[in-house]
């Protein structure tokens, strides 16, 4: 590839669903990605793909954030979309794939884009929050937990994944989903005979062990204030700098400090 | 570090009894209890925790739990498996523990060193947590095995687990699976007796990365998101000097919060609120300077793991609940800290 010409990229979407009502709708992390690509390249450089029935509610939405051209692999829909996928794109060679981390829609394991990596041979790159390519490389910024960012490079062609959870979504154009042009490719996907050994079942409202709280309101708010046997030494007649110094030595030992 | 009551801990061990016990254990642990040892040619059910800050969190010790689960039905051996060193283990039912170099970062690297000890010690089961480090490993090694993992679980059943799908609307009952990423708020920790703690070799190191980590960048400080920050530096009614407290925050890259007296005066924007009635905080550190403690404040701090106060008055609440207090004038102490914070990372810079 030449820094002249403008990169290719492939945008992975996936069939999503509400996450209430389960009305078809494009994956969060999905639109994000495609959201993404659209701040790195030109309009025309972009492939949105997906596998699955072209005939999907979800697609149209994904024309309506700025998809110019959705190619559906046209596949059955007990079939296994990745090794479609993986063809299609060894052929189109993208200089990246982007792709959200999770469909939240089906088996929704997040495998896709690593199944992806692994075949294709490429870097992958997750919860990627913004990207610069420059030449054959790509920068890529990585949400850390705690909000801080964390970048990384990596040479092209590479894997990208978006997390719904640290990047915004871009602005929905309605008008735009009456409009694009969905193009259909056949494809030939094996059965994934997996599933049928699996149960599904309606969730099920689980204890979570952070959030249960035991008590009725008036002993967790006794608990709340007993600060007894905290048996902390409260430090008196310090002067500042010795107070600080003791602050900061004790964040070093928590691990909190960033340079120390 | 001295004990806290830890009323979470009893409510698990509470919920333990009522659904007859997970694990082996069913007695509470006594002080004195003597070490349980595996079988030397255990198989290692390998689980993978994060330690942030160099220590074991509830999390973690959830992660622990599950992987019991896992080893009483193949006679395994619990491996806690960290990137750097660990402490006190055994006492979170840990019979071997396994420790990666720390400094090697790189994500692509660290799944190949977990793909080598998977292989080499011919694991039955490798577990994750599903956060975005230990999600992202686990799927990096379950590609590599050609495994399919089981995402998100939430119950382990014998032969079986119970992974959310669907976007969080099912439940999907399938057979075990090699890999799994373990949903921690669903699992309690092991309350069995403590267990051995053996160190095992580390796996030989494997070749280079294809990713290069570069800089990385703090959250900003008044923006950054108070309900995932790890470090939140506070204003209280007793901070006057707000220069002061924003040298500190930017010096200890700490995102600021603030009590609701001074979003009232608008000396801070609303969303900096901390408490019932604004952000409810969970940081690995919360910093407070001249912050009473009233209730309501507190009770937007109460998962917070350390609480540090800098308070003029040593019978203030906040001091109560502090893990270190300091009784000063936040005014003098917040300067010497930006100060002294900024000195260190221009010394460790060079
Ligand atoms: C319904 C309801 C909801 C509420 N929700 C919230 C909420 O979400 N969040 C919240 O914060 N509050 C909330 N409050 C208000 C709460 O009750 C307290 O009024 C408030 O938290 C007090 O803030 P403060 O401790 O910063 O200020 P103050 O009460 O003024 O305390 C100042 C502290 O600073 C110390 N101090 C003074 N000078 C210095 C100095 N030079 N150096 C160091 N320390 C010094 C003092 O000793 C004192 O401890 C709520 C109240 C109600 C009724
Ligand atoms: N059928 C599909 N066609 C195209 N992309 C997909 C498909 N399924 C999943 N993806 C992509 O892979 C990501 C992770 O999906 P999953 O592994 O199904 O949770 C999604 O966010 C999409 O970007």
């Amino acid at each position: 590839m030449t820094a002249s010409k403008p990169a290719t990229l492939a945008v992975l979407v996936a069939a999503g669903r509400h996450p209430v009502s389960g009305r078809p709708m494009a994956a969060p992390c999905d639109g994000r990605a495609l959201g993404l690509a659209r701040r790195l390249v030109p309009g025309d450089g972009i492939h949105v793909l997906h596998a699955g029935n072209p005939n999907d509610g979800a697609l149209r939405d994904y024309l309506g954030l700025g998809a110019h051209r959705l190619t559906v692999l046209d596949i059955a829909g007990d079939a296994d979309p990745v090794p479609a996928l993986i063809d299609h794109l060894a052929r189109m060679a993208p200089a990246l794939v982007l792709t959200g981390a999770r469909s939240h829609a089906g088996e929704d394991s997040g495998m896709v884009p690593y199944l992806i990596a692994e075949a294709l041979d490429r870097p992958l790159i997750s919860s990627v929050v913004d990207a610069d390519i420059d030449g054959d490389g790509v920068t890529a910024t990585q949400a850390l937990p705690g909000g801080g960012r964390q970048r990384i490079a990596a040479k092209m062609p590479a894997v990208l994944t978006v997390d719904a959870r640290t990047l915004a979504m871009a602005v929905h154009a309605s008008a735009r989903a009456r409009r694009g042009d969905i193009n259909v490719v056949a494809a030939v996907a094996p059965r994934d005979t997996a599933p049928e050994t699996w149960i599904e079942a309606p969730a099920r409202r689980r204890q979570r062990r952070l959030a249960t709280v035991a008590g009725s309101a008036a002993e967790r708010m006794a608990m709340l204030l007993d600060t007894r046997g905290a048996g902390n030494a409260a430090l008196v007649d310090l002067d500042a700098e010795t107070a600080a110094r003791r602050v900061l030595d004790y964040l070093r030992d928590e691990g909190l400090l960033r340079n120390g | 570090m001295r004990k806290r009551r830890d009323p979470r801990a009893e409510r698990g061990r509470d919920r333990l009894s009522r659904s007859g016990g997970v694990g082996s254990a069913t007695t509470s642990p006594e002080p004195q209890e003597p070490v349980t040892a595996a079988g030397d040619d255990a198989p290692l059910v390998l689980a993978v925790v994060e330690t942030p800050g160099g220590r074991l969190e509830a999390d973690d010790r959830a992660l622990l739990g599950a992987a019991r689960r896992l080893a009483n039905n193949c006679a395994g051996a619990v491996t806690a498996v960290s990137f750097g060193d660990l402490v006190d283990a055994g006492d979170v039912g840990a019979d071997r523990v396994v420790t990666l170099p720390s400094n090697q970062e790189n994500a692509d690297v660290r799944a190949a060193l977990l793909c080598c000890l998977a292989e080499d010690s011919s694991s039955p089961a490798l577990l994750f947590r599903e956060t975005a480090a230990g999600g992202d490993l686990a799927r990096r090694v379950a590609a590599t095995l050609g495994v399919r993992p089981a995402i998100g679980v939430v119950a382990i059943e014998d032969d079986k687990i119970i992974r959310r799908a669907d976007g969080g609307r099912a439940d999907l009952t399938m057979p075990l699976s090699r890999i799994l990423t373990i949903d921690t708020a669903a699992f309690d920790a092991n309350d069995g007796p403590p267990r051995e703690a053996r160190l095992l070799p580390s796996p030989a190191t494997v070749t280079g990365s294809r990713l290069r980590y570069l800089d990385v960048l703090p959250p900003d400080r008044d923006t950054g998101q108070l309900a995932e920050a790890h470090l939140i530096i506070g204003a209280g009614g007793g901070v006057t000097d707000f220069d002061a407290f924003d040298d500190a925050a930017k010096a200890l890259c700490a995102v600021k919060g603030a009590s609701r007296v001074i979003c009232d005066r608008g000396l801070m924007p609303r969303d900096r609120q901390v408490g019932a009635s604004g952000t409810l905080v969970e940081p690995r550190c919360y910093l407070a300077f001249g912050i009473s403690g009233a209730a309501q404040h507190l009770q937007g701090i109460q998962r917070c793991q350390r609480v540090v106060a800098v308070n003029t008055d040593l019978h203030a609440d906040m001091v109560k609940r502090a893990d270190l207090a300091i009784i000063a004038d936040a005014q003098e102490v917040m300067p010497a800290l930006a100060r002294l914070a900024a000195e260190m990372k221009s010394h460790d810079g060079k």
